[in-house]
């Protein structure tokens, strides 16, 4: 199959769906763009204040998205391209979707409380704790994951000393840390020009990728990098956000930019055949790791069809900011489409080389890097920009989940009487969290990346039963939020009872215990939220159209 | 213009975003027109109680009418916008920035005071910038000779305090 046919009918079907599909959920929600939104009610011009959709698209797109819909696509390419293709498509349009648009649209029958609010508020003090507990192991294993995928995509091998790739982007990326904090410094401190400090700053974004081309100078071990690793995210977890983060993911922009626009022009003019079989069957591998298509596959591709995090994480602005009823399409539905695309780039670049190896970093610069070879990019130049731009987006996933996980063991460790202890301390919560998903880090991603993704795809589920609890109360069609909420439910509960299995008889306790614990709080968590939307005495004063 | 209407067109242009107040005394001094701003910027998670991260900026602006602005009363106002700094700024660990920005409104000022206000600097970086850094912005509106001057902070507020009708 030619990837680029993939490529264009995911485009195309994206299309059809958000015309028709998206038609028929604003029809049955009763998207009314008459009815004035929080921006125009609650309107202070600092938090609530209308926005262009195009602009909010964009800003809640870079908000969305991360190393996630790249790594997914990818780690789920051992079942073949077909069953990832058709769940990154059918799960963007059908789940995914649905789950964001849904979320932000109840978001803005709320005031702009976010559904994950809207949850919270209702599930009590029992349901919150466990709730914190739910996501702060999920966030563990999160940086767990991607610190071990940064680390061993950074990792120079002595045995192997022409490859380089790894050193170059390495180098690059710590280049990267000092131009943006640099970047902050002139843009905030000195006032220096936006636009020409962006044209600066991308010039020497590049110029950064070009000495760590040439001069390849940290040839470090996996474990230096994990170490470098660890240091760097409590740092930066604990450092003001304008002073590397904010700069940071400003200049990131413009890779993720300039990587999607390479991909698909590469992707147009090498019009690549998937060389991975279509589809190997059920089941991949034997005994203890036997992967099963179901539920794998499900959890494996989160972010690239469907994440939990989506309506929980943010900045808090987009249904504030939005104009319309309308303009909820666009922004809640486009935006996770357009992640469905950037799933099938990741896709198309593993499924393009046969055997390919290495981490799903490695993997998709290699499959990008090439397609951008074939109009003037020399391969080993963009396999270091293709890996640093994986990686900028990875640290990014990395800080804002040490911060998230700093936040709640805060929050936990705070005692009824509200004194506080030395676990209440930013850099003690943060070095526990730190500590905590260092002691991970032996297991690989690949262990990992299951249990993160039946968390993350729980919390859609809880998400997805909220929007289906007030659909129903305000006499409204709730199937299409009903059916992919049963499913995210049995997926995610079948999937950690496999994990837990697989890591107890392969003899990964740890693993094997975080995932009983994550099944265990899975099942309280659905029954304490089904109980408060469909409980006798909380509906009414829960729940508002 | 009159430096009553005057700050009454600034009134108008702040009241939106500032906290403004009247004929204030700060550390023995007279202020006409005081106005300050606050703004907190981040994510949340989940509720808006629960702050990932967050940063904050402010400003604030003290405004004094005089007739003629004088070397000695130009360096007494910059005194005082630096005990401002020194001894109301606390910045705390999501603290950004600070511009503390001090404008007279005057009817005619000398040479020498116009030198002092183009060579006044004072600026703080506290704990190394992780708690941000505070600015003084200095400005004198000559309202009989329709001109602005400023010190250097002040050059980026400066259409701020242009005349308007």
């Amino acid at each position: 199959m030619n990837s680029l046919t993939l490529l264009l009918l995911g485009i195309l079907l994206f299309l059809v769906a958000y015309v028709t599909y998206g038609a028929y959920l604003a029809k049955h929600w009763g998207i009314d763009n008459e009815r004035k939104t929080p921006a125009h009610t609650c309107r202070d011009d600092i938090d609530y204040c209308p926005a262009n959709a195009k602009v909010l698209l964009g800003h809640h797109f870079s908000s969305i998205a991360g190393a996630g819909p790249i790594t997914g696509p990818i780690a789920a390419a051992i079942f073949g391209w077909l069953p990832v293709y058709l769940w990154i498509v059918i799960g963007s349009i059908f789940v995914g979707g649905v789950h964001d648009w849904g979320s932000l649209f109840a978001s803005i029958r709320h005031d702009g409380k976010s559904i994950g609010e809207v949850i919270r508020v209702n599930i009590g003090e029992k349901g919150k704790m466990l709730f914190n507990i739910f996501a702060y192991l999920t966030l563990i294993l999160v940086v767990a994951a991607f610190t071990d995928i940064c680390a061993s995509t950074f990792a120079f091998d002595p045995a192997k000393p022409e490859l380089l790739s790894g050193a170059r982007a390495g180098t690059a990326s710590v280049l990267f840390i000092f131009l943006a904090m640099a970047f902050g410094f002139f843009v905030y401190r000195k006032g220096a020009n936006l636009g020409i400090s962006s044209i600066v700053g991308v010039a020497l974004l590049f110029f950064c990728i070009w000495i760590g081309y040439q001069f390849p100078v940290l040839k470090l071990s996996k474990l230096a990098w994990d170490v470098i690793l660890i240091v760097y995210i409590f740092a930066a977890s604990t450092l003001p956000v304008w002073f590397l983060l904010q700069p940071r993911d400003y200049l990131c922009s413009f890779l993720l930019y300039a990587m999607l626009a390479g991909a698909v022009i590469g992707v147009l003019i090498v019009r690549p055949t998937m060389a991975i079989p279509a589809s190997v069957g059920f089941t991949v591998g034997e005994g203890v790791k036997a992967q099963y298509l179901f539920p794998m596959l499900f959890v494996t591709v989160a972010c690239g069809a469907i994440s939990g995090f989506h309506s929980l994480v943010g900045s808090g602005t987009s249904s504030k900011q939005l104009n319309t009823e309308k303009d909820t399409k666009l922004v809640g539905y486009g935006a996770m489409l357009i992640e469905g695309v950037l799933a099938i780039i990741a896709l198309i670049s593993v499924g393009y080389v046969v055997g390919a190896k290495g981490t799903p970093a490695q993997i998709f610069a290699g499959g990008v890097a090439d397609f951008m070879s074939k109009f003037g990019i020399p391969v080993s130049i963009g396999t270091v920009f293709v890996i640093l731009a994986f990686s900028a987006f990875a640290l990014t996933s990395l800080d804002t989940a040490t911060r998230l996980g700093r936040y709640m063991f805060q929050e936990m460790a705070t005692r009824e009487d509200g004194k506080k202890s030395i676990f209440n301390n930013m850099y003690v919560a943060t070095a526990i969290t730190v500590g905590l998903s260092a002691l991970l880090l032996s297991y690989g991603y690949q262990k990992i990346w299951p249990i993160f993704g039946s968390a993350n795809q729980l919390l859609a589920g809880l998400s997805l039963l909220a929007v289906s609890a007030w659909l129903a109360k305000s006499g409204k069609k709730n199937l299409m939020t009903v059916i992919p909420m049963v499913f995210m439910f049995g997926v995610t509960l079948t999937a950690l009872v496999l994990v837990c299995r697989n890591n107890f008889l392969g003899g990964n306790v740890i693993i094997g215990s975080i995932a009983a614990i994550l099944f265990v709080l899975a099942i309280v968590l659905i029954v304490t939220t089904i109980n408060t939307f469909f409980g006798k005495k909380s509906v009414k004063k829960n729940v508002g159209a | 213009m009159t430096q009553d209407e005057y700050i009454e067109n600034l009134h108008k242009k702040f009241e939106r975003h500032f906290n403004i107040e009247k004929d204030i005394a700060l550390f023995g001094e007279k202020i006409d027109f005081h106005a300050n701003f606050c703004n907190v910027s981040g994510r949340t998670f989940i509720t808006k109680q629960d702050v990932i991260d967050r940063c904050e900026n402010y400003e604030y602006c003290y405004i004094k009418k005089l007739d003629t602005v004088t070397e000695a009363e130009t360096a007494a106002y910059g005194q005082f916008l630096k005990k401002v700094v020194d001894e109301c700024i606390e910045p705390g660990k999501d603290h950004m920035s600070t511009y503390v920005t001090g404008a007279i409104i005057c009817n005619s000022i000398d040479d020498n005071a116009k030198k002092l206000i183009e060579n006044y600097r004072y600026s703080k970086a506290y704990s190394f910038y992780l708690k941000g850094w505070c600015d003084v912005r200095l400005l004198c509106i000559d309202l009989n000779n329709n001109e602005i001057i400023t010190n250097k902070a002040g050059k980026r507020v400066q259409k701020v305090y242009q005349f308007t009708s």
